[in-house]
């Protein structure tokens, strides 16, 4: 009954909080605005063509958001497939509603659908 | 800001909340899909025999964690793609366009391949490698949601094909990019089912023997 409880609830919720802790540390290394300061400006990417445009920082701060929303879903995508074995349900769907959250908030821009102005 | 513009955004603002109204119809399809996954498998899910792929026999369980890390991969490269023609680079928008559709045709083989089983035996297509269509609630429940899935994939390919073409030939830019921003929110919306038939499939429950008759 001990092993239920702890592979059903206890488990789940501890591993969740982790999970929960890290996207809030990934949230904050992800800034919504360039950074200020020596090393903002980046260097100019390469040329494709006449009309390729230098990197902006937004566009990088843009790129490398998207670049941590990857490696957050793959780090959750491993963990998954790591306790699959523990037969938790429980800890599976904390697993799952994680990673709908980040997809719907940083791929899908779901805020936008009540916002006027460009979500980019 | 001209009176254009104001429309356009006007416009994108509803075009957005009838893109998630259709998600939101979507939604009961394929949860009505996991709900039946739930009901007739219970705690148990289907333990298969490993895939052969040449010499090497390789669990069950890895190829969907490899297709699941495909389309994992697609969905970044066409965030990126998305993002580049929010800021004008087209170069960028087109490779990664690109680069998303042949991601997604791989997870299409994948599923139809390795998952499916789905060969040339004398002449005749052939179905069925681990599980068949016809082995019960765990075949039908497995091609059920699988093929749906792959539907959905399928044409979200078409759509990204569709988006290139007339990528390369000038359309869309940083004001006005509603296409790229549907296809990118479909895809990412074909990923997010992806996250939660993957587990309900392959990892919740306890493995029992189901094999192809």
């Amino acid at each position: 009954m001990e092993n239920i409880a702890l592979a059903t609830i206890i488990l789940p919720m501890l591993l969740g909080s982790m999970i929960l802790a890290g996207l809030w540390a990934l949230t904050w290394l992800m800034p919504g605005e360039p950074k200020s300061g020596k090393g903002a400006e980046l260097v100019a990417a390469p040329a494709y063509g006449p009309d390729y445009v230098r990197l902006s920082t937004k566009r990088h701060t843009a790129y490398r958001t998207g670049l941590m929303v990857l490696l957050g879903l793959a780090v959750l995508t491993i963990v998954e497939f790591i306790l699959a074995p523990l037969n938790s349900a429980a800890l599976m769907f904390v697993i799952m509603i994680l990673k709908a959250a980040v997809i719907m908030s940083y791929f899908m821009h779901m805020a936008t659908v009540w916002r006027n102005e460009e979500a980019h | 800001m001209s009176a254009i513009a104001d429309s356009y955004q006007d416009l994108t603002r509803r075009n957005r909340m009838g893109m998630w109204l259709f998600f939101l119809s979507e939604a009961f399809l394929f949860g009505g899909l996991l709900v039946a996954r739930f009901f007739l498998w219970g705690n148990t899910r289907p333990s298969m025999e490993p895939t052969m792929i040449g010499p090497l026999a390789v669990s069950y369980q890895i190829i969907p964690l490899l297709i699941t890390v495909v389309l994992l991969l697609s969905s970044f490269s066409m965030n990126r793609a998305e993002t580049a023609i929010a800021h004008d680079d087209r170069p960028t928008f087109l490779r990664f366009t690109l680069l998303t559709a042949l991601l997604g045709t791989l997870f299409l083989l994948g599923v139809l391949v390795f998952e499916w089983g789905w060969r040339m035996e004398e002449g005749n297509f052939v179905l069925g490698r681990h599980i068949s269509p016809t082995d019960g609630v765990y075949g039908a429940v497995i091609y059920g949601m699988t093929g749906m899935h792959a539907l959905h994939v399928l044409s979200g390919v078409i759509m990204l094909l569709l988006l290139w073409n007339l990528g390369r030939k000038g359309h869309f830019s940083a004001r006005e990019h509603w296409g790229v921003e549907a296809t990118a929110i479909y895809w990412h919306y074909v990923d997010l089912v992806w996250v939660f038939f993957y587990p309900a499939i392959y990892l919740i429950g306890v493995g029992v023997h189901a094999a192809a008759h």
